[in-house]
Formats: C-alpha cells, sequence, structure tokens
C-alpha cells in the first residue's frame, strides 16, 4: 500500500567537484542569503524569524544547494561529506535557517536510519525546500531526564493509533509542522521495550499547544495536550515497541550535533587559522568600571577566556574522535557537561566583574550581564547529571545506581510524577 | 587528521609507554627518589635511541622528528613521563634544543646539536628568579667584559642542574636580554640543590660569580633575545602540559579502578552517583586538557596568530583543574591515598609542581589580558 511519493529535484549540475560546488555556494549565498548580524539571537521563534529562516531554506533549495550530502533519491545533492564541509566554511559568515536545526540535526539522520521509504520521501524534500520545521515530543509534565518512563499511550485502532498524553518544554512547538513524537505502545514489559516512535502531523486535531515562557522572559518552548490523536500506521519510525532504539540514534545524532555547534552553517571565528581569539566585551566593561587594573580582575578575565577557549578545543577534539570512532558515541556527553560547567564559571565571572552593573543596565540599552548568571544552567537536551551519568557509566564502566526500572514491567513500577 | 595523532605518532607513544613501562615502572621511580642525580642512565641512553631528544635537532645534525612536527612528538613524550612519573632532564634538554634550533649559530649549532639528539649531552634552561617563575626581567645579569660577558647572580628552579652537561643561561644585559651556553662545570658556577615537592624532580639553585661568558657562548643576539626567551617559554608550556595531563590520565585512572574494586554499604563504591559524578567531572576536564594541549601544541608549533595565547590558556587550564582532580583522586581513595606506599601522591606531587613552576594559572590569565591590551593598544 505504499503509496508513490513525487521527490522533487533542486536545479544542479551533476559531478560537480569540490572547488566547483564551493564556488557556485558563494555566489549563491552572496546573492540571496542575508549575512547574519553581531548579537542576534541563534534562535529566533517568533513569526519575523520564522517567516525569514523558512524563506532562507527555500533559497538555498532555489539555488540548488540545500542538503548538499543527503541523497538524491530524498531531494539532497548526494554529494560528499567535503562538498557539505565546504557549504559550512561558506555558509560561516550568513544567517542559516537555525529553525530547522531540529529538522536537520536530529530528524533526517533518524529518518535515514529507521525510516520507511515512504517516510523518508515523503519529509526530507519537504526540510529541504523549506516547507517544514519540526519539534521533538519527547520530555512530559511527569518527566525528561528518565524519558523511558514516559506516560503518553499510543493505543491500536483502525489504520492506526489514538494517542493521549502530553508533552513539555518543546523548542518550537508552536511554530512547528511537525513533530517526532515517542510514546508508550506496551505498558505490560519493561519500559525501554514498549515503546514507539512516531511522526505525528502538528495540525491534527486534538493538538493543543500552549507557549511556555523561559526564566528569561524568551518564549521558546511549549507544553501540548495530546487528546485522542489519531497517527496513522505509516508514520511509525522503525518498529512498534522498538522506539527506544530509535530514540537512541535521535538522541546520539542530537548529542554529536551539539558537539559539532548546532548550527546549520560552520562557526565563524572558530576556523584552525585563526585560532583563539581573545573577545573584548568583559575586559571593555572592566575598563568602563575603572576596574581593569586590578589584578584578582585581571586574573578572572583570562579566566574566562581560557574557559571559552578550552570549550572550544575540546568541541572539536571530541568531535573529530567520535567521527573517526577513536572515541565512542557518549562521549558527547563530554560536551553538553562541559559547556554546563562553563556556563556556570562564566556567569558568576560576569557577576564578580560587572558588580552591581549586573543587576540594573540603563533602559533600553547597555547589557544586563547579571543574565548570564540567572540562565546558566545544563539542562535542555539532557541535564548535567545525566551527562555525568553517560560519562560514568558509558565511558568510565562504573556501575549504574541499583535499581530494577529496566526488568520490571513497566505497569509495576512506581511512575514518573509531577508533583502537585 | 587535524586533531588526532598519525600513525606513525600513535605508534612511537607506544613505543615509549612501553620503553618507560620496562625500564621505568615505579618501583624504579621509587628506587630513584633518594639518588642525587635523580635519574636513570640506562633509560636516558635507551630513550636516545627512541629520539627522545632529537626531534628539535635539524636532520644534518644528526636529529629528526618521527612525524616532522617536532613539538607535537616532544609533547608524546612528555605526556608519557607525565603517566609514568618519570625523572629525568628530556622535557628541559628539549626546551634548549628548541631554543638552539631557533636561535644559535651555525658554528655553535653544529658544536652541541649532535650531542643533544644522541643523548650524549644533558642540558638545561636557568632563567626563573627565586621568588617568581617569570620575572620580567632574568634574574642573571651580564656585563660587558672584554670581548665577552661576565655574568652575575642566581637563577632559581632550574630542572636537573646538577646533571646537566650545558646550562642555557637567560641573562639581563644592558641592551635588554641575552642567552649564553655554557658549561655547567664552568668557573664560577656553583649548583645547590633544592628540597622538592615534586620527590622525582631535581631542582636546583645556580650562583654565577663572575662567570665569563666569551663570545663563542652567546646564542641570538645580545640584547635581542626576548622572542627567543619567549619561544622556549611557550615550549616548555606546551611539554608541562602534556606532563601534567599524562600524570593526570594515570591518577584518574587508579581511581576508577579502585572504586569499581572497593566495596562499601553493600556495591562498589563507584556505584554511588555522589562519586561517580565527581570522577565524570574529572574526566570531562581531563579531555579538555589533552585538547587545549595538542591545540597548543600546534598553534606554537606552525607558529599560529594564537601562539602567544594559546600554551598560556592551556597552562592555565591544565595546571588548575589537574591538581583538583588529583586531590580528589586521594579523596576517593580514603585512607590508602594518604599513605607514602601508594603511588598516587607521587602523581600527585608531580602536577601541583607542575602548576606552578612556570607560572601560576593566575599569572597566566592575568598575562592574557596583557596580551590583549598591547594588541589593542
Ligand atoms: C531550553 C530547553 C529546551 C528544551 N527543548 C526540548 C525539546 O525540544 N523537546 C523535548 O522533548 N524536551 C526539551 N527540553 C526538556 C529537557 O530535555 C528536559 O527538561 C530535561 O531532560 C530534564 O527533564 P525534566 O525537566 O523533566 O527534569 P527531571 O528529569 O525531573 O530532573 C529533575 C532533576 O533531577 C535530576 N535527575 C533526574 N534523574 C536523575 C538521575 N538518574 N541521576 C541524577 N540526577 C537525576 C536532573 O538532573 C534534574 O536536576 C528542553 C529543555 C530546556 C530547558
Amino acid at each position: 500500500m505504499t503509496e508513490q511519493v513525487e521527490v522533487p529535484r533542486q536545479e544542479a549540475p551533476e559531478h560537480e567537484t569540490v572547488p566547483e560546488f564551493r564556488a557556485r555556494a558563494r555566489a549563491w549565498l552572496a546573492a540571496h542569503v542575508p549575512l547574519e548580524s553581531p548579537g542576534e539571537p541563534f534562535l529566533q521563534w517568533d513569526d519575523e524569524g520564522v517567516a525569514r529562516d523558512r524563506a532562507i531554506q527555500r533559497s538555498l533549495w532555489d539555488g540548488g544547494i540545500a542538503g548538499v550530502h543527503l541523497p538524491r533519491e530524498y531531494g539532497g545533492l548526494g554529494l560528499s561529506a567535503a562538498h557539505q564541509e565546504a557549504f559550512r566554511e561558506e555558509a560561516a559568515e550568513y544567517r542559516m535557517p537555525e529553525n530547522f536545526g531540529n529538522a536537520f540535526n536530529v530528524v533526517i539522520p533518524t529518518l535515514l536510519t529507521h525510516g520507511s521509504e515512504l517516510l523518508k520521501r515523503r519529509h526530507i524534500p519537504r526540510i529541504l525546500r523549506g516547507d517544514d520545521i519540526w519539534c521533538q515530543f519527547l520530555s512530559e509534565p511527569s518527566g525528561g531526564s528518565d524519558l523511558a518512563g514516559l506516560l503518553t499511550r499510543a493505543e491500536r485502532t483502525e489504520g492506526g493509533f489514538v494517542l493521549d498524553g502530553a508533552k513539555i518544554w518543546t523548542t518550537g512547538g508552536n511554530y512547528s509542522d511537525r513533530a517526532i513524537c515517542l510514546a508508550r505502545t506496551n505498558p505490560d514489559v519493561p519500559k525501554h521495550a514498549g515503546l514507539t516512535m512516531f511522526v505525528v502531523d502538528m495540525r491534527t486535531p486534538g493538538i493543543e499547544i500552549a507557549p511556555v515562557r523561559l526564566l528569561d522572559g524568551s518564549a521558546d518552548f511549549c507544553q501540548e495536550h495530546i487528546d485522542d490523536v489519531f497517527v496513522p500506521a505509516e508514520n511509525v519510525v522503525g518498529e512498534v515497541d522498538d522506539g527506544w532504539r530509535v530514540a537512541t540514534t535521535l538522541m546520539v545524532n542530537e548529542r554529536s550535533a551539539i558537539g559539532r555547534g548546532w548550527s546549520l552553517g560552520g562557526q565563524r571565528g572558530q576556523q584552525a587559522d585563526t585560532g583563539i581569539g581573545l573577545a573584548p566585551e568583559l575586559l571593555d566593561l572592566a575598563r568602563e568600571l575603572g576596574r581593569d587594573t586590578d589584578p584578582s580582575v585581571r586574573a578572572l578575565i583570562g579566566e574566562r577566556w581560557v574557559l571559552e577557549a578550552v570549550m572550544a578545543a575540546t568541541t572539536k577534539r571530541v568531535g573529530a574522535a567520535i567521527a573517526a570512532g577513536d572515541l565512542p558515541g557518549p562521549a558527547a556527553a563530554i560536551l553538553k557537561a562541559m559547556s554546563g560547567a562553563t556556563a556556570v564559571r562564566r556567569g558568576e565571572i560576569d557577576l564578580a566583574v560587572a558588580g552591581v552593573r549586573a543587576a540594573a543596565a540603563p533602559a533600553g540599552g547597555g547589557e544586563l550581564w547579571g543574565l548570564h548568571r540567572l540562565s546558566s544552567h545544563g539542562i535542555g537536551g539532557g541535564t548535567t547529571e545525566m551527562q555525568r551519568n553517560a560519562i560514568a557509566e558509558r565511558l568510565l564502566g562504573l556501575p549504574r545506581e541499583p535499581s530494577d526500572d529496566r526488568v520490571v514491567p513497566f505497569r509495576q513500577l512506581r511512575q514518573n510524577t509531577r508533583p502537585a | 587528521m587535524a586533531f588526532g595523532l598519525s600513525d606513525d605518532q600513535e605508534l612511537f607513544r607506544s613505543t615509549c609507554r612501553r620503553a618507560l613501562q620496562e625500564r621505568a615502572p615505579v618501583e624504579r621511580v621509587r628506587e630513584l627518589l633518594d639518588d642525587p642525580v635523580g635519574f636513570d642512565r640506562a633509560t636516558w641512553a635507551a630513550g636516545a635511541e627512541l629520539g627522545w631528544t632529537a626531534m628539535f635537532v635539524p636532520e644534518e645534525l644528526g636529529g629528526g622528528s618521527v612525524s616532522g612536527e617536532a613539538l607535537v612528538d616532544a609533547a608524546i613524550v612528555a605526556e608519557e613521563f607525565g603517566r609514568s612519573v618519570h625523572p629525568g632532564p628530556a622535557l628541559v634538554t628539549n626546551v634548549v634544543a628548541a631554543g638552539l634550533a631557533r636561535a644559535a649559530s651555525p658554528e655553535l649549532a653544529e658544536r652541541v646539536l649532535p650531542g643533544i639528539a644522541a643523548g650524549e649531552l644533558v642540558a638545561t634552561w636557568a632563567f626563573a628568579g627565586p621568588d617568581d617563575a617569570l620575572p620580567a626581567e632574568p634574574p642573571v645579569t651580564a656585563v660587558p667584559d672584554g670581548a665577552g660577558h661576565r655574568l652575575d647572580g642566581v637563577a632559581s628552579y632550574v630542572p636537573d642542574a646538577a646533571a646537566a652537561d650545558l646550562l642555557l643561561v637567560s641573562a639581563t644585559t644592558p641592551d635588554g636580554p641575552a642567552q649564553f651556553l655554557l658549561p655547567r662545570d664552568a668557573p664560577g658556577i656553583e649548583v645547590q640543590p633544592l628540597e622538592t615537592l615534586d620527590l622525582a624532580r631535581r631542582l636546583a639553585s645556580v650562583r654565577f660569580t663572575g662567570v665569563a661568558a666569551g663570545p663563542e657562548t652567546v646564542v641570538g643576539t645580545v640584547g635581542g633575545a626576548a622572542g627567543d626567551l619567549e619561544h622556549q617559554l611557550r615550549v616548555a608550556l606546551v611539554l608541562q602540559c602534556a606532563e601534567t595531563t599524562g600524570a593526570t590520565a594515570r591518577g584518574l585512572a587508579m581511581t576508577v579502578q579502585y572504586a569499581k574494586d572497593r566495596v562499601a554499604f553493600g556495591r562498589p563504591i563507584g556505584s554511588y552517583q555522589a562519586l561517580k559524578h565527581r570522577m565524570a567531572d574529572h574526566r570531562m576536564w581531563l579531555e579538555g586538557s589533552a585538547a587545549i594541549t595538542a591545540h597548543a601544541a600546534r598553534a606554537v608549533a606552525l607558529d599560529r596568530p594564537d601562539a602567544a595565547i594559546a600554551p598560556r590558556v592551556a597552562a592555565a587550564h591544565v595546571g588548575r583543574r589537574s591538581t583538583a582532580t588529583l586531590h580528589d583522586c586521594i579523596q576517593l581513595h580514603g585512607g590508602i591515598g594518604m599513605t607514602w606506599e601508594y603511588d598516587l601522591h607521587l602523581y600527585f606531587r608531580r602536577v601541583i609542581s607542575n602548576e606552578v613552576l612556570l607560572g601560576s594559572p593566575d599569572q597566566h590569565q592575568r598575562a592574557l589580558v596583557d596580551i590583549a591590551e598591547e594588541a589593542a593598544a
């Protein structure tokens, strides 16, 4: 019953060398894509940011430079990793459609590994053309770290499944077209063995989306009530009850993308030949406050540069080592944990150097330095504590805390709860 | 291979590790703790065959490096030394070799570099003051005297001075810094051993009293040696970071193994999150140490735009984090970690001492601010 999906094609020459491709990408980007402006937010989840990112992705498609290393049968260019790297280098200066980050970094690799031919042919080209933004339906009000303990149910029905439950902290939920959604299909087996991964159309009746504001005031994520939502059987990713395997692939891809820097383009100023830079902002602030001659302040400013440089060098090293097979996939937890620890210390340093300036700034201008301390937690994408578990157990081989939650049927476990 | 090592370098690493394990296991290191010279000539000779002191010496003078990346190869040796708390002057000899390869006249280079490459000459570097690892001006003074110079003053914390054949002396002249290469037994040079925290490392004060340094001993130009000193410091910082990283990796590996084997309250102590999360953090910072040290090695070797910045960044990170790690390794061992017999303190001693020997983390961090201000001026 596989319906035939017509896969659209980009206009692009066949058999392009890397330099030929690079020249073409460079010319198209220069003519059609805006430069990244300094200080602009990485993710902009509002009408303007979403419309702009859709237009940019569409423009990459129109220019024949979208999905560089993705297979041609799913709308990509089918070029090599070296072509893709050339694209990232050329794109480093430009605004990339980062709202498509989940789609490219997480969804496409997961579909390529586990998805049916139908799902791949239907969804990958729509992402490449800028049609579909994706979000991840993993965390629930009852828990995120213990993902395999989730409560959302998927019951079999005529032609598919009916989903009931709730999801939360969904980045970009209110602007997304599709979700990749993990739900429980069998509660009578241990928790990892009864999960299934689905593709869910966000416009299906029964999905109610409410934005949730973050502590810094931004509104990047949402909560969703899922009430009798029908999902056709063809939307199962991989096999029914084998969703944990699909989720593992998803999380490995998520962490290695975090390791690469998440951005769909290359990172500016991180090229090997320029090396470590010393960003002037904090030193400028200290000078403005007359603290730049204080030796302890100078040591703190230096420490902030040290933190940034170590994070950048480690990101490159671990990313390359995982790609080469010198470190196992869970080593990506080092990067996630380090970025958490780095953010915390950076926040402390900024507060110490800024002093009272961290508490208030002139209205409409001036940086509110205390914000760096306010939102320096490592939670999204898996908490710092969970990264420590991964490093300790998967990398160092230390034993887990004893628990029978992997062997007892889910129904008999004490379930995750949301405190009142 | 931008960040990893080439196959040749991996082979070199495993050969070095095997040589150290076979010839200088920690029992042998312990035997040498009370030895006045403090290192093992037989291991030294074997190391010379493997090229431990040849990498900075040009091929036509009998040197050469495994991979063509001299500093990266030297850092491999340094890391393995750290892993074995190996004593001896290979690292500082390499710093001197790097300085000579850069600045020595062809005659001077020809006179000493073949001997260094072959392991026949041990060299060390005298530059620190009694109260400052990184004095703004070298503590030894050199004043013109006839065709040459006369050296006076005391240099401190000089590694393996008693065993050295050659001393590279950084000195302050009326025209600016200069460097001289002198035989250690030249008249007027007096070596006074210091009591060291790192029991497997010999440090000494070296007093210069009216020491005559002829024009043939000058390395680089008199008054114009600032760049040479800076380069030697960068090389020394990279090698020190590599050594500390090796020692820390070993200490942490011992601790993780112990936490798997030691049982308390009915299960291995390594299964308690309160302990394993700490080990995870140490593993994380250790990866950072390896990454930033590798980055710094290449930045210095290729004279990249961050060649001054990267070794200081590495020294600040590696120094502070490694000491914290080794401290916690002992804590996680309980009582056994506090004993003389258990080897952990040997590693801890090296790591603490390395944190401050070439300047403290705070000093390096402040130096970064100096660099930023100079660049902006
Ligand atoms: C900015 C942001 C964006 C996000 N985007 C998404 C998204 O797009 N999609 C999505 O599905 N989710 C998303 N999340 C959710 C995120 O993945 C979860 O918040 C996270 O996994 C933690 O789950 P929780 O909030 O339920 O906390 P809990 O799991 O309840 O954890 C509470 C505390 O207990 C600790 N803890 C729990 N279990 C253990 C354990 N075994 N060992 C030690 N400590 C433990 C945690 O570390 C934490 O400190 C996002 C979160 C943030 C902050």
